[in-house]
């Protein structure tokens, strides 16, 4: 049987997806079983949801950039095979 | 030349792919800058810069991107190699290259959650779930701050961007071990950070 410790690094480490079936239903059988666990992983999740819908909220990119690197690639032939060119910053 | 979604996604299915970037064709160039650049933004935003300098950044990793174009093998994926290429330009940017150490201090604060049978000996408190105030954004942002460089990478590009294990792997340079040793660290260290703070929370 898996220990709390052993479960909450398994979770935390992202290794949960990895798991065989085997392990997934010793995983699934000490949730069950553990409040405290349950807990841990809730909020390992939540943590993850939280950062997601607030990076995800963030404003899009300028349209300036956006035009400004697509006329940068109009501009470059594609004869032009020169990767050691000076970067122009 | 702005092309319409169906055309760029026909253009990044294509099989043809990494020739056509090797030959730097501007309609296929194109098509990854429209597709990637708001999620090359918004990974430069998530390793802690501001607005105009994550701007910046996201503009020399398309120019290092065309600069570099010729010599795409196509092994990755193309948003891999874009990946790769910001981080190497965020990790430019500072003193020190914030790799994940030996040892870490949060480490021993876990440890010492758990008693020899490796039980909870000092459990979670119960999460209240109102996770989502503008406070907890805050408190997360300082703690993801504090925290190495590498790992807040790691952390934001599995949650943000959704990247597997071995696409973050090559984009960071590590192994699979150091990847989930890493999002243990940073995740134990948030959860810890936010578990703390809730504690004093009472005072205004």
């Amino acid at each position: 049987m898996m220990t709390c410790q052993q479960l909450t690094t398994t979770i935390a480490s992202g290794e949960l997806g990895e798991a065989g079936w085997r392990q997934r239903l010793s995983i699934r059988f000490h949730l069950l079983m553990c409040r405290h666990c349950r807990c841990y992983q809730r909020q390992i999740a939540a943590l993850g949801d939280t950062v997601r819908s607030y990076s995800r909220k963030a404003p899009p990119p300028c349209r300036e950039l956006e035009k400004g690197l697509l006329q940068q690639c109009q501009e470059c032939q594609p004869e032009e095979k020169e990767p050691d060119e000076p970067r122009n910053r | 030349m702005s092309q319409n979604t169906a055309e760029i996604k026909r253009l990044l299915e294509d099989q043809r792919l990494p020739e056509r970037v090797r030959e730097r064709d501007p309609e296929v160039l194109g098509a990854v800058i429209q597709t990637y650049l708001p999620h090359v933004l918004r990974a430069a935003r998530g390793a802690g810069l501001a607005d105009a300098r994550a701007e910046d950044v996201a503009q020399a990793t398309f120019t290092t991107f065309i600069e570099t174009a010729p010599r795409f093998e196509g092994r990755s994926h193309v948003r891999t190699w874009l990946f790769g290429i910001l981080y190497r330009k965020l990790a430019e940017g500072r003193r020190q290259l914030g790799r994940d150490r030996q040892h870490d201090d949060i480490d021993d604060v876990v440890e010492s959650r758990f008693n020899a049978a490796g039980r909870w000996s000092e459990p979670p408190r119960s999460p209240d779930d109102e996770l989502q105030g503008r406070e907890t954004r805050e408190q997360i942002d300082g703690c993801l701050d504090a925290s190495p460089f590498q790992q807040r990478m790691a952390f934001m590009l599995r949650e943000v961007e959704g990247l597997s294990t071995s696409e973050i792997c090559n984009i960071l340079g590590v192994s699979r071990t150091n990847l989930g040793v890493m999002l243990y660290r940073i995740r134990n260290r948030l959860r810890e950070c936010l578990e703390s703070k809730d504690i004093r929370s009472p005072v205004p």
